[in-house]
């Protein structure tokens, strides 16, 4: 591969490509004081949360026990029959339930509650 | 502080960061010595006024302070990740300033050839910050990091965060642009003395 044809506009990035500059003390003064801001703050919020050690325990134990703990709430209560007794009842009286038994016979024992 | 970069990593700058999100301010001061000069001369290049420049770096940098608990090693370089944000910040500022004036009145105040020079180096400097602050985005930041820092395509690639090819395309439209606008001026294609 050839050296691509240097032109005029090269010149120009030549140019500005030379005129580099250095950081003055005044803005690594600014940096520094940002990065010790910056640390500073994040020791001080460190202290007030709580502690890697805990925040594992609740990334990894407690998530999938809360969720656990509502599953098996939710299946408690779909299968309990104090609520069982109250939806068996309106459905019993609706009309979906004489539909079922008019066209699906062999549901019926089952819409019948036998 | 959760610091998931490695401070025995082999890329330096990921070493000093990790030191620095695990309390060790003097890591911080050794980071800023190597690429603050890096930052600060991109902002110069794509804002073309030191204090926008001093500006953006700081931007970078606090950024970067804020981002280094949560570092993830081996994900990106640090001074690629630092050309990214300082990249952006300077686009963001050039969407809010007004178009640059072009460079006409360069008057050397004293012919002596030295000042000529500088003159006639500071008047170039200034006509292709001219026509780069006119540049679409895209090209202007291809360009800006090809051309006056020196990358390579696959970097420029991963910074802009777009293909080799899309970079390529980027250049030679914006080359191609460059040339055109300076042309029009009146320089006649050349920018000879």
């Amino acid at each position: 591969m050839t050296e691509p044809e240097r032109d005029d506009i090269d010149r120009l990035f030549d140019v500005a490509r030379n005129r580099a500059i250095e950081p003055s003390r005044t803005l690594l003064d600014r940096l520094d004081a940002d990065a010790a801001g910056v640390l500073d703050r994040q020791r001080r919020f460190s202290r007030t949360r709580p502690g890697l050690g805990f925040r594992r325990f609740a990334e990894r134990l407690l998530w999938p026990a809360a969720l656990t703990a509502a599953t098996v709430a939710g299946f408690w209560i779909g299968s309990s029959p104090v609520v069982m007794t109250g939806l068996r009842a309106a459905y019993l009286q609706s009309d979906i339930s004489y539909e079922f038994a008019y066209w699906f016979p062999q549901i019926a024992g089952i819409s019948g509650g036998n | 502080m959760p610091v998931q970069s490695d401070p025995s990593s082999s890329d330096p700058d990921e070493a000093l960061l990790a030191r620095y999100a695990s309390g060790e301010l003097a890591a911080a001061r050794e980071l800023t010595r190597r690429l603050a000069p890096m930052v600060l001369n991109l902002g110069m290049r794509m804002l073309g006024d030191q204090g926008d420049a001093e500006d953006v770096t700081q931007e970078a940098f606090l950024r970067l302070w804020q981002y280094a608990s949560t570092w993830r090693g081996g994900e990106a370089k640090v001074s690629t990740w630092l050309y990214r944000v300082a990249v952006n910040l300077c686009t963001d500022r050039l969407r809010r300033q007004r178009p640059l004036a072009w460079p006409e009145k360069f008057d050397p105040p004293d012919a002596t050839a030295g000042v000529l020079d500088k003159m006639q180096e500071r008047q170039r400097a200034a006509m292709l910050q001219w026509a780069l602050s006119r540049l679409p985005e895209r090209q202007r930041q291809a360009v800006a990091l090809r051309h006056l820092e020196d990358m390579t395509n696959p970097q420029i690639a991963e910074i802009l965060g777009v293909s080799v090819e899309a970079v390529e395309s980027l250049l030679a439209r914006g080359r191609r642009a460059l040339k055109d606008m300076l042309r029009r001026k009146g320089e006649g294609g050349g920018f000879d003395d």
